[in-house]
């Protein structure tokens, strides 16, 4: 077994922490922020950002491109982040599976499709032309869905590993949006990672969800659930050294719980060791 | 039509209202009343996500209104007027206009007003950063090239005339007012106010300025008049108008990015 290094762990970077993270700069691999809210041509968010930069690798998570929106009108924010991609030298891109705009109505949220023939196509095409006019590998992320389709023909992991196989892409992968799925939808998350393309793996997502009345809900606003950790464990097992982010966006807490959950990352990756085990082979 | 459209077109019915949910259901897998809940979910979701982002804008209005008025009002312009953007950053311009057309806002008849200047900050906050002239440029102007020159402002500099006195209630809500006023609303409703409001490094200012200088700086900022040409309006305005002033000002606070003149910019 040939053992690879695990990345260190990243955190989100939100506003109520801009301050401590760069006068403290704490020990961690990387900071993460939604690409849409650096979309500017100056300021102090923006500012901050290029601070931030000069002390760490950071990751341009983007929430707006909606992807599989057949009606998208996107090319404006393609720009946009071209240019913020220019100016940061970010070490990821990325996006997520999903639509959000239909006849020049943008809903703003990551809404679910149905996994089709057509709707491959046109996710590929548009991932090539990100990848194209990024001049860089972007990398998607599996979506927490709500609703499923009846049209599906294939699962999102099946999807997923088709569109790296078409792009070249990337994968981020969110082990609390699997999970999210799995208990939602009666599914084992297991099943979900063996579909999936793990040497596409580039970064991986660990954020809280919230139980209701309609199951889990994917709110960013607690702590990493056990179950989800098991998920972290069995996934560096299959040799993904790419490092985790905690992702907390609602009811943020001190910065100190965010470098906890980074730092029990970090211990999974130590113990679990890495090792080249697991290939995928794209189907001809 | 494609499958996928269609898809996304009944989902953005059902996200529209819940009179979508019947066309939506039938593509779906799984108990249509668990499925109607969890549209629900989605369609609050992104009412949520509008209110953060004019929440976020419109801070002001939020006191101004209170909480849960400032959300209804908030559901009645997505309503009417859905985000268009994948950068949420940008809704919202249209909500002054909104404000003007909705009867219930009548007993807040400045509130319009008020958003119409917290846009102008909004857009303020992620203007380009520019060095702003200083004195020293105006040294070299001879009085005829200065009649023609032509000043451009940093970018974030924007005008508001109102029948309110709309910079002093701004002010008095901003977190760090109240200290030196004691009255948090100690305003004269009845004034009528010229704001301006502009970049000073990182953070963004609000002023109020005189008819004259309003008058001055619009003539410049807006109708692109050479610095004479704005003077000479600015004096009809305001008889007493102080050039000296205004220039002094718009140097101290960082207005004036450059200085065109007859075939030569600095």
């Amino acid at each position: 077994m040939i053992l690879h290094p695990v990345s260190p762990t990243g955190i989100g970077l939100r506003q109520p922490h801009y301050a401590r993270v760069l006068e403290e700069r704490p020990r961690i691999g990387f900071v993460e922020v939604h690409s849409e809210n650096f979309f500017h041509d100056g300021g102090a968010a923006l500012r901050t950002l290029e601070r931030a930069r000069e002390c760490y690798p950071v990751s341009l998570h983007g929430v707006g491109l909606a992807l599989a929106s057949v009606d998208a009108r996107s090319q404006a924010h393609v720009e946009r982040l071209a240019k913020l991609v220019e100016r940061i030298e970010p070490a990821f891109v990325s996006e997520h599976l999903c639509w959000g705009a239909v006849d020049g109505i943008h809903f703003n949220d990551l809404l679910p499709f149905p996994y089709t023939g057509e709707a491959l196509a046109l996710v590929a095409a548009r991932v090539n032309a990100l990848q194209d006019r990024l001049r860089r590998p972007v990398l998607i992320e599996n979506l927490s869905a709500y609703v499923q389709f009846r049209d599906a023909q294939m699962t999102e992991a099946q999807f997923l590993a088709d569109l790296v196989c078409l792009t070249g892409c990337g994968l981020l992968l969110d082990l609390n949006n699997l999970y999210v799925n799995a208990r939602n939808f009666g599914s084992d998350p297991m099943d979900a990672l063996e579909q999936l393309p793990m040497h596409a793996v580039r970064e991986i997502h660990l954020a809280g969800h919230a139980v209701t009345e309609y199951g889990l809900i994917d709110t960013h606003g607690s702590a990493v659930c056990d179950d989800v950790w098991a998920l972290l464990t069995a996934v560096r097992r299959r040799g993904v050294g790419a490092p985790a982010l905690i992702e907390w966006d609602t009811d943020l807490p001190e910065l100190d719980i965010l470098l906890a959950e980074a730092a029990r990352a970090d211990r999974i990756g130590a113990d679990a060791g890495t090792s080249d085990g697991d290939r995928h082979v794209c189907a001809a | 039509m494609s499958a996928l459209l269609d898809a996304q077109r009944r989902f953005a019915g059902a996200l529209r209202s819940a009179q979508g949910e019947p066309a939506m259901l039938p593509l779906l897998t799984g108990d249509a009343e668990r499925n109607r809940g969890l549209l629900g979910v989605y369609r609050g979701n992104a009412v949520a996500n509008a209110n953060a982002a004019l929440t976020l804008a419109y801070p002001v209005c939020r006191q101004i209104t209170g909480d849960d008025y400032f959300d209804a009002l908030v559901r009645r312009y997505w309503a009417l007027t859905p985000s268009t953007d994948g950068d949420l950053n940008r809704y919202g311009d249209h909500f002054a206009d909104f404000l003007d057309g909705f009867e219930p806002v009548r007993a807040l008849p400045y509130l319009p007003d008020v958003a119409r200047l917290e846009w102008l900050v909004h857009v303020a906050t992620t203007a380009a950063d520019t060095a702003p002239l200083g004195g020293e440029a105006f040294a070299g102007l001879d009085p005829d090239a200065l009649a023609t020159a032509r000043l451009h402002m940093t970018p974030g500099f924007a005008l508001l005339g109102s029948a309110w006195p709309i910079a002093d209630i701004w002010l008095q809500h901003q977190p760090d007012a109240a200290a030196g006023s004691g009255d948090a609303f100690d305003i004269d409703l009845e004034q009528a106010q010229y704001a301006v409001v502009w970049r000073d490094g990182l953070r963004v200012r609000v002023a109020s300025l005189s008819v004259g200088a309003h008058a001055f700086w619009a003539a410049i900022a807006l109708v692109g008049a050479s610095f004479g040409d704005a003077w000479a309006g600015a004096t009809t305005h305001e008889q007493d108008f102080n050039l000296a002033a205004a220039i002094e000002q718009a140097i101290a606070c960082g207005w004036l990015h450059h200085i065109e003149t007859r075939g030569n910019e600095q």
